[in-house]
């Protein structure tokens, strides 16, 4: 799971450097070409982060996300070096058809990168990430002794019935 | 080792309001196999050395019985004793 993460994190900071070298592209007909491929690439990108941001749910779910932590943080960076990739890919496509260039798939481009802004951000809000203020807030109401012990909460449940 | 466990009110607070079902689940592991067990911990929380998160899955009894993902994050800097300082939580019935 973090290995994939951080893979594609690095295919989309790839893209992303490859952008920067085909800004200096001069043959403007030929760059278009390039551009519609980066495009394709950045597409097959989307399908493999939805797919990891799915399978990190699954494996919280299923328990085996013991690192929830570590493996959040990298799903959270591949994403939001997506969003940075497809921004810049949007101003590279924009610029383009500005010339007169008709580039494939430039319709999809601002669609694709709210799918990108949508997940990073639905994943920073819903992934249990610990919070630092959260967990000093809880040290702080067990040094004040506003805590109740694992025994009296078991002796609650009890007394409770079923 | 059997360690004595502290839920800070806040933590208390959150347990109160889930169903019964999932907090009789919840309290197995978090209050009965973790104070028996602390190979049972998660990763450390960086930047803290003695605080480890611990996943916790329940099902509920709603007809979808949906999975409860909870994440408790445990202090076990104090001699004896494990502290319950926070807990954050997903559960299936949000969209993924």
């Amino acid at each position: 799971m973090k290995t994939l993460a951080k893979m594609y994190r690095g295919q989309y900071r790839a893209v992303e450097d490859a952008l920067e070298a085909w800004k200096s592209d001069h043959d403007e007909a030929m760059s278009v070409c390039d551009l519609e491929e980066v495009v394709r690439t950045c597409l097959r990108l989307n399908d493999s982060a939805r797919e990891l941001v799915r399978s990190a749910w699954e494996l919280g779910f299923a328990g085996k996300a013991l690192d929830s932590e570590g493996i959040g943080k990298d799903v959270l960076q591949a994403l939001k070096a997506g969003v940075v990739t497809w921004n810049s890919l949007a101003e590279s496509v924009e610029g383009r058809v500005a010339q007169g260039y008709t580039v494939e798939s430039a319709d999809g481009i601002s669609s694709a990168l709210a799918e990108i802004q949508a997940l990073a951000a639905n994943f920073a809000a819903r992934w249990p990430f610990a919070r630092k203020e959260e967990i000093e807030q809880g040290a702080r109401e067990i040094a004040a002794g506003k805590f109740v012990t694992g025994e009296e909460l078991l002796r609650e449940l009890q007394g409770e019935g079923s | 080792m059997n360690y004595k466990v502290k839920v800070a009110e806040r933590v208390r607070e959150f347990l109160n309001a889930l169903p019964r079902e999932v907090r009789v689940q919840v309290y197995q592991r978090l209050l009965v196999d973790l104070p028996s067990d602390l190979s049972l911990l998660g990763s450390t929380v960086f930047p803290y050395a003695d605080k480890n998160t611990f996943p916790v899955i329940a099902y509920d009894k709603s007809p979808q019985r949906l999975r409860w993902w909870l994440v408790f994050i445990v202090d076990r800097g104090s001699p004896g004793e494990l502290h319950v300082e926070s807990v954050r939580d997903g559960n299936e019935s949000e969209p993924n």
